[in-house]
């Protein structure tokens, strides 16, 4: 399902040349919940960006679905990651002049799909998420939490087969906690394939997991 | 061998177009939206643009009224004039030059005109009007005349003491047809003439501060003997041979003055059309400030832009796409201003441009007053739509087109 070989991704800071991943492998079978663990600047969370085609691999090849990605044009890759991909970030990356239901349906937009198709459509997952009050609120009046589950609501928005998190249960409460493992855990359920990234393995998720790769300088320890 | 065929287009296909068409309309949708969402920002780019256009409408209207008015009399313009020249300023022109002038080869007919300008003083204001006379006998300006009348009759061969009058005098004397007109300059000229006509408003900066009566009324008003006159109106048998003509007259005659038509025209084509540049010199740095205040506009959110376009790119957005919002965005907005800003010049052009007549008009000081004229054309606005326009999505689709370009995470950081 998705096949990492050989990649390199190297960043430029400043005038600091900064290898985030080193020569990583990684294989991640159809319906796998996979955590990605290891202190901050491992290479995790660039790890999760190669995957879900936000960033361009240095050197190696990238398979999702068994189709090779890594030189796909920029707007071949947008539409992979309308398609396939549902990405879940650590910093929610809301848009603040936008209401919650107008978030979580942006990926609906330029479909075509009409705004009262996208309303009743994402209106059903903030409902999931227990956070149809606040729908018509907008991204910046939200908590934290709230904005984290808005955040998911638009990851799974089109019905991806790959879920992306980046450390998904940093940023809320105990009690939604276990509302998002729950989630993720009905997800991998229904045949998802769930890459999380954590720097530390949190309790709920645990029993979910089929395996966890250890990052560590932009290395995987154990594979 | 089973050869494999392009899929034919079918319901499948139309139904996709339709997407297609049904996501760019979301994305226009979503641009309105966002204008009225961000408004300040709106307003910010929305006000200085209309100023702009509208400084640039009226500008453009009125001189294109300047111009026209210009080019309307062009027609009506003799090929030649010749003045006479007295101790190297202009004086008179004797009518031995004007027999010899109609013995050069293709001159088809010599016109002798008298006229003068009117110093005055009316209701406390000074004022001057130009009093010209015309050989009534002889078709008068080629019988192309430069203005027809709106109110009564033209003078006819044998008319002595009667007056047409442009707009702007039969304005100022509160004259009508019929009426008497007593004048006296403040020079001591005097004259009392009988109103049978007034021009219509066709031709504004040639006939307002006109009064026309016959050839011996003007010499008789100036004091001008019987064999002299202010200038004489050459014909030419054909309008190339104006040149040739001119030369002539010139290489003969070294005490005279000669003017073509069309150096004339240019005159006033190049006085009014340096104000004309005067705004669109204005006109030009204001365009340049609002350009530059989208810039800064636009370099100030870039951070927050970027990290917009990122996150779109990251839920599945074409680079195109966000480029399409956000020149929609920009469209919408310029067609919005543009719109407001014409109609505004074309309204304070109407209104004749209060508090800068004077300049736009120039000698208003002693002109008597007379409108600005308008000229609204197909081919202003649609200019003024695009100088409006282009730019401004030009300049709103750069920093998209930037952050649309590099990784959506790179675009997220900013």
């Amino acid at each position: 399902m998705i096949r990492v070989e050989k990649a390199t991704k190297n960043y430029q800071s400043g005038k600091v040349k900064v290898r985030a991943l080193d020569n990583v492998s990684l294989e991640v079978k159809k319906g796998e919940f996979v955590v990605l663990s290891g202190p901050s600047g491992s290479g995790k969370s660039t790890m999760l960006n190669v995957v879900g085609c936000l960033t361009r691999i240095t050197e190696g090849r990238l398979w999702l679905a068994d189709q090779e990605v890594s030189h796909f044009p920029d707007h071949f890759l947008a539409a992979v990651r309308r398609e396939k991909i549902g990405f879940i970030f650590q910093q929610f990356n809301l848009l603040s002049g936008y209401s919650t239901w107008e978030n979580v349906s942006f990926p609906l937009l330029p479909l075509g799909i009409s705004e009262k198709e996208r309303r009743i459509r994402a209106m059903k997952l903030l409902e999931e998420l227990n956070l149809e009050t606040r729908a018509d609120f907008m991204a910046n009046e939200l908590s934290g939490g709230e904005q984290q589950r808005a955040a998911i609501a638009r990851a799974l928005i089109n019905d991806p087969g790959i879920i992306l998190a980046d450390e998904p249960l940093s940023n809320i409460d105990m009690g939604h906690i276990r509302m998002v493992s729950d989630l993720l855990g009905e997800l991998k359920k229904r045949g998802k394939t769930i890459l999380v990234s954590s720097h530390e393995l949190q309790t709920p998720m645990a029993s979910l997991l089929d395996r966890t790769v250890y990052f560590d300088s932009g290395k995987i320890l154990v594979p | 061998m089973v050869k494999e065929l392009t899929p034919r287009r079918g319901v499948a296909g139309i139904d996709k177009e339709m997407k297609d068409i049904a996501g760019h309309i979301n994305l226009w949708l979503m641009a309105s939206q966002n204008l009225r969402r961000h408004r300040g920002k709106s307003l910010a780019i929305l006000i200085p643009l209309v100023l702009v256009m509208a400084t640039a409408s009226f500008m453009m209207f009125t001189r294109g009224g300047f111009v026209k008015d210009a080019e309307i009399a062009k027609g009506f313009l003799p090929d030649v004039t010749v003045q006479g020249i007295e101790a190297g300023r202009v004086g008179k022109i004797s009518l031995t030059i004007k027999k010899r002038i109609e013995e050069i080869p293709h001159v088809k007919m010599v016109i002798p005109r008298v006229w003068g300008y009117l110093p005055l003083k009316i209701r406390g204001v000074d004022t001057a009007f130009t009093l010209m006379g015309l050989d009534l006998n002889r078709p008068v300006y080629n019988g192309k005349l430069p203005w027809t009348i709106e109110r009564g009759a033209f003078l006819v061969p044998g008319d002595r003491r009667k007056a047409v009058l442009g707009q702007g005098v039969a304005l100022s004397f509160n004259a009508g047809v019929g009426d008497r007109l007593q004048i006296e300059d403040t020079l001591g000229n005097k004259g009392e003439f009988e109103v049978v006509g007034i021009f219509n408003n066709t031709v504004q900066i040639y006939s307002t501060d006109l009064i026309l009566v016959s050839l011996p009324d003007a010499g008789e008003f100036f004091g001008y003997p019987k064999d002299e006159f202010s200038d004489l109106l050459v014909y030419a048998d054909s309008p190339e041979n104006a040149d040739l003509i001119a030369r002539e007259i010139a290489g003969r005659f070294r005490n005279t003055r000669v003017l073509t038509g069309r150096a004339l025209t240019d005159l006033v084509k190049e006085a009014f059309g340096r104000r004309g540049g005067t705004f669109q010199a204005m006109w030009l740095i204001l365009l340049e400030t609002v350009l530059l205040l989208v810039w800064a506009q636009s370099a100030h959110l870039s951070v927050d832009v970027s990290r917009e376009i990122g996150i779109l790119k990251a839920v599945g957005w074409q680079t195109g796409e966000i480029i399409e919002m956000r020149m929609m965005e920009s469209l919408i907005l310029g067609l919005g201003g543009t719109s407001i800003g014409i109609l505004a010049g074309f309204l304070y052009a109407l209104l004749g441009t209060p508090g800068i007549s004077g300049y736009c008009l120039g000698c208003a000081s002693i002109y008597p007053k007379f409108p600005v004229p308008v000229n609204c054309d197909f081919q202003s606005i649609v200019l003024l739509f695009i100088l409006g326009v282009l730019p401004l999505m030009a300049i709103s689709a750069i920093p998209a087109w930037l952050a649309g370009v590099v990784d959506p995470d790179e675009a997220i950081r900013g």
